[in-house]
């Protein structure tokens, strides 16, 4: 006797568990009732890549990542400690609006999600 | 040219629609507000960069509708970044095996409970201009079909009764 595990996200599903058996059971009974992929070892979940090794589990979001700087224009550029001017003060009335705000919302969202990953 | 694989893709998201009996045709009563519908149009590419498949998408336009009257309750459960991490562990230092799988056209698959009536999609028409689809299942861009979709999860799960 052992245990099933069923991570549900939307229709992503990852399956683990103690049991082999079961687990192999609850596999076909999903497959005759919806229609379903199987996609074999988990490799990509959330923006999580999961890579196998023989004495555990790496976890990555080297995709994630390249597909963020990717948005932020940045490729092919090269890296500093400390990207932004430090003890800048930023007020309401000062300064320039983004014409396209969409793109920073973006990068915002998307590096608030890579940091609580 | 293309014009034709677009006109392909809306036939087979129409099929496949048809086949899981998404639908009633019937005349739309008058006390009723349709809700409307648009197909969403996407190119479906390789790893390589070439098109695999043109896809159209029928969804429901769900912002427009109200509560009580079409729609009631739409939480629905969902995994946590944190629950994953810790199972991942769990996995790991447990030896577990580790499977992936997905669900095909998720939100197809719920019942609704309400009744939700859906204008026909411009460029398709029956031949009584008062018809509307009466929706049995969830579709796409509903309020509820996350919701109605994890209700059929749950049940059927509960289904297989594992003592």
């Amino acid at each position: 006797m052992g245990i099933v595990v069923l991570l549900v996200y939307v229709d992503d599903i990852v399956v683990t568990g103690s049991d082999l058996e079961a687990i192999s059971t609850i596999q076909t009974m999903l497959h005759s009732t919806f229609h379903m992929k199987d996609l074999g070892q988990l490799t990509y979940f959330l923006g999580l890549e999961v890579h196998h090794q023989p004495h555990g589990l790496f976890l990555y979001q080297h995709k994630y990542s390249q597909e963020l700087v990717q948005l932020a224009g940045l490729t092919n550029t090269t890296s500093v400690d400390t990207p932004m001017e430090l003890n800048v003060k930023y007020r309401r009335d000062e300064g320039e609006l983004l014409d396209e705000p969409t793109t920073y919302q973006k990068l915002v969202g998307n590096l608030i999600y890579l940091t609580i990953t | 040219m293309e014009h034709e694989c677009w006109r392909k893709a809306i036939e087979t998201e129409l099929l496949a629609l048809e086949e899981n009996q998404t639908w009633d045709i019937v005349p739309c009563p008058s006390s009723v507000n349709p809700l409307g519908s648009k197909f969403v149009f996407s190119i479906k590419r390789r790893s390589d960069g070439s098109i695999d498949r043109y896809k159209a998408r029928l969804v429901a336009l769900g912002n427009r509708q109200e509560y009580g009257l079409d729609y009631d309750e739409t939480f629905a459960p969902i995994a946590k970044m944190t629950t994953v991490r810790t199972i991942l562990a769990l996995v790991a230092s447990q030896s577990w095996p580790l499977y992936q799988m997905d669900v095909k056209n998720v939100f197809l698959y719920g019942d609704l409970k309400e009744d939700v009536y859906l204008k026909l999609p411009s460029g398709m028409s029956t031949s009584l201009s008062n018809d509307v689809f009466k929706l049995k299942r969830s579709l796409y861009g509903l309020k509820q079909a996350l919701r109605v979709w994890f209700d059929k999860f749950r049940s059927t799960l509960q289904g297989f009764s594992f003592t």
